[in-house]
């Protein structure tokens, strides 16, 4: 391996196959290091139980034994403390693989919406929160979204309510499945708008590869037909063509080398062996919580709390999605099991809801695995074991519908990422502690959420409706966002507004952690046009 | 063991005009998983089995297999409703739910019986699954 490098991308998942792809078409020698295997789409097991929706047995994109001695401290709403492993949904996981989260999502390819980058501004500041706007507009990153979606690959088409584009999506919108014409035919009748659910899946044949199938098994799988679009099968292979980029996998990065302050490297691990790897650039896109740690864990005499973190920031204000959301039992059949299963939206409540700070998304849901429903989707009152139960899940598989939606989280400085040195991984690297909440204010957003989500089903006529809104706790998971806040003024954050580290200028993060706020709306596609952002601005300098 | 765990995963999950838990292969789902992912709730899982037999004897003189489908609904019932039981049994209807519902690499729902029922296809190309 040469000795040093123009780029390191710590991370091939969303960012960082963006960014390792525009920079190595742009002429920089690129090293990629992920901790995590490159896999072909067949080579994701298909199990119904070991996979990104359902999680407690493990996953089907890491070996037990990649698993094995990563633990979190996951503190609750009690302030209870508890060492949990990555299939503990306290963890905060995201896939540990080429791709990332990109190989095994649902794909959802929301732009945030304008006043999503203004929310402090729109809204004011709730007491005890840390909301704030972002130094950057929609206006900024819109020729960005517009890159993604169209060499990427994003089906979808525009919502009346969506931010202004300078043209069309590239793919037709997935079709109306049946639970998608019934809501259609509710929301029609409640007088709200909607529209598809714009997604990275090919609708028609596009950059050499197939178009979706349609199958029951999307999101938390790979795609069998690799018409799901991640960064594994567009921007890494295009790095990877250019000859200029290195990928290597299996590598877990401990911390930044530095010389006189100055970032000149990570050090990392492979092989149970120790090295060390030089860069004039680094690029963090290890995810937001990941992210945070190895700054955390880098610390030198300048910076003695982590580089980056003289103002506190840090791995505060964590975000990913609060879920509220209904279930109703219609008397007809709903369900044609044709995916990936949303294909209807509304962005009717992202804003203006009286008494509510922001607000969210709402869509039909992905075809549930036959074991996911009768985990989550059973209704209240049914006895859960005996004839009845079998004849409720023969009635209401295809008779019950999931009308859910992200809520845009209000963030709080307590909601955070620490280390604890007193708790090790396997290499020795302390491991992260997450603490605190959110803003109690979103509760009050994820309770109004709910509501709409019972009206759309009730307009489209089921006949009976259960619902759940998630009371105060720590979201991250999959959307984890928000611990490397951008900020003009360093003292208000961690990276300024082109994803540098303050006080740093060859130091980039590129994955969901310089999000201030984290929108109503799914993040990748916000991930991806700010690390094509990030990346071109680095190439330029 | 195997004739007691079939009697009560088939309470569970009993048969109609589709399979029961144990006509799905229920019980090979449930002895691999011990034996792997749940080996901590080997013995706890045998010994909730253990207790709803000497139940079975003590209340009927019969062990839980030999007993119509009503007496054994009531002891599983009694056994869901003990403070003592209540983990253990809903442990039991979680394991027999995933053998059943599952796909059929880890050992139950061989035809994929259940989806059948419910009306689950994965749509996914031929040889795949």
């Amino acid at each position: 391996m040469q000795s040093e490098f123009d780029v390191i991308v710590v991370g091939a998942g969303a960012g960082g196959g963006v960014a390792a792809g525009v920079l190595a078409e742009a002429g920089k020698t690129v090293l990629v290091l992920d901790r995590g295997r490159a896999l072909g789409i067949n080579a994701v097991p298909r199990d119904h139980l070991r996979n990104h929706r359902i999680s407690q047995y493990g996953y089907n994109t890491e070996t037990p034994a990649q698993l094995a001695g990563r633990p979190r401290v996951a503190v609750n709403v009690l302030g209870r403390e508890e060492v949990v492993s990555p299939e503990n949904g306290g963890y905060g996981y995201n896939a540990s693989v080429v791709g990332g989260g990109t190989l095994v999502y649902g794909a959802q390819a929301w732009r945030f919406l304008p006043d999503d980058f203004r929310m402090a501004s729109r809204y004011g500041v709730p007491e005890g929160s840390s909301l704030a706007d972002w130094p950057i507009s929609y206006e900024d990153l819109e020729p960005f979204y517009d890159k993604v979606e169209w060499e990427m690959g994003v089906a979808g088409s525009p919502h009346v309510l969506s931010g202004k584009r300078e043209r069309d999506f590239p793919m037709p919108p997935v079709a109306l499945n049946l639970s998608g014409q019934t809501l259609k035919r509710g929301a029609d009748q409640l007088g709200w708008p909607t529209g598809p659910v714009p997604l990275l899946i090919n609708t028609v044949p596009y950059n050499g590869r197939d178009a979706c199938i349609g199958c029951g098994m999307c999101v938390g799988f790979s795609c069998p037909t690799d018409a799901k679009v991640g960064s594994q099968n567009t921007m890494t292979p295009r790095a990877l063509k250019t000859g200029r980029c290195t990928l290597t996998t299996g590598a877990t990065v401990a911390s930044l080398v530095t010389e006189n302050g100055k970032v000149v490297g990570v050090r990392y691990f492979k092989d149970d062996k120790e090295h060390v790897a030089r860069a004039k650039t680094v690029v963090l896109a290890a995810a937001a919580i990941e992210t945070a740690r190895l700054l955390l864990n880098s610390r030198t005499d300048r910076e003695p709390n982590g580089i980056g973190n003289n103002s506190d920031h840090v791995g505060r204000h964590i975000q990913g999605h609060y879920y509220p959301g209904a279930i109703g039992l219609f008397d007809d059949v709903v369900q044609d099991g044709v995916g990936p299963g949303v294909s209807i939206s509304t962005l009717k409540f992202n804003h203006n809801n009286p008494g509510i700070v922001g607000g969210g998304m709402l869509a039909n849901e992905f075809v549930k695995l036959p074991i996911i429903f009768q985990k989550n989707c059973w209704q209240p009152g049914v006895p859960r074991w005996g004839i009845e139960a079998k004849r409720y899940m023969r009635h209401a598989y295809t008779r019950a519908m999931h009308v859910q939606g992200p809520v845009q989280e209000i963030p709080s400085a307590n909601g955070r990422v620490t280390v604890d040195s007193s708790r090790r991984d396997r290499f020795g690297i302390p491991v992260p502690r997450l603490s605190g909440t959110q803003h109690e204010s979103t509760v009050d957003v994820g309770q109004f959420m709910q509501k709409r989500a019972e009206d759309w089903l009730r307009a489209s006529g089921a006949k009976e409706i259960w619902s759940w809104a998630p009371p105060l706790f720590l979201s991250h998971g999959q959307h984890q966002a928000g611990t490397t806040r951008m900020s003009d003024d360093p003292k208000n954050g961690v990276v300024d507004r082109h994803c540098r580290v303050h006080g740093h200028d060859n130091l980039f993060v590129a994955d969901g952690g310089p999000h201030v706020t984290n929108a109503g709306l799914n993040p990748v596609l916000t991930i991806l046009a700010l690390a094509w952002r990030t990346a071109e601005f680095i190439a330029g300098n | 063991m195997c004739e007691l765990l079939r009697a009560v995963i088939d309470c569970i999950i009993p048969a109609d005009d589709y399979p029961s838990a144990s006509q799905n292969r229920v019980d090979v789902y449930i002895e691999r998983i011990l034996q792997n992912e749940l080996q901590e709730w080997q013995d706890k899982f045998q010994a909730g089995l253990d207790e709803l037999e000497a139940d079975a004897k003590r209340t009927t003189g019969q062990g839980f297999a030999a007993l119509p489908p009503q007496r054994q609904n009531a002891l599983l019932a009694a056994m869901e409703h003990d403070a003592a039981w209540s983990e253990w049994f809903a442990m039991l209807v979680q394991l027999t739910n995933e053998g059943y519902y599952a796909d059929r690499s880890n050992g139950g729902n061989p035809d994929h019986a259940s989806w059948d029922m419910i009306g689950y296809e994965p749509r996914l190309p031929p040889g795949l699954i």
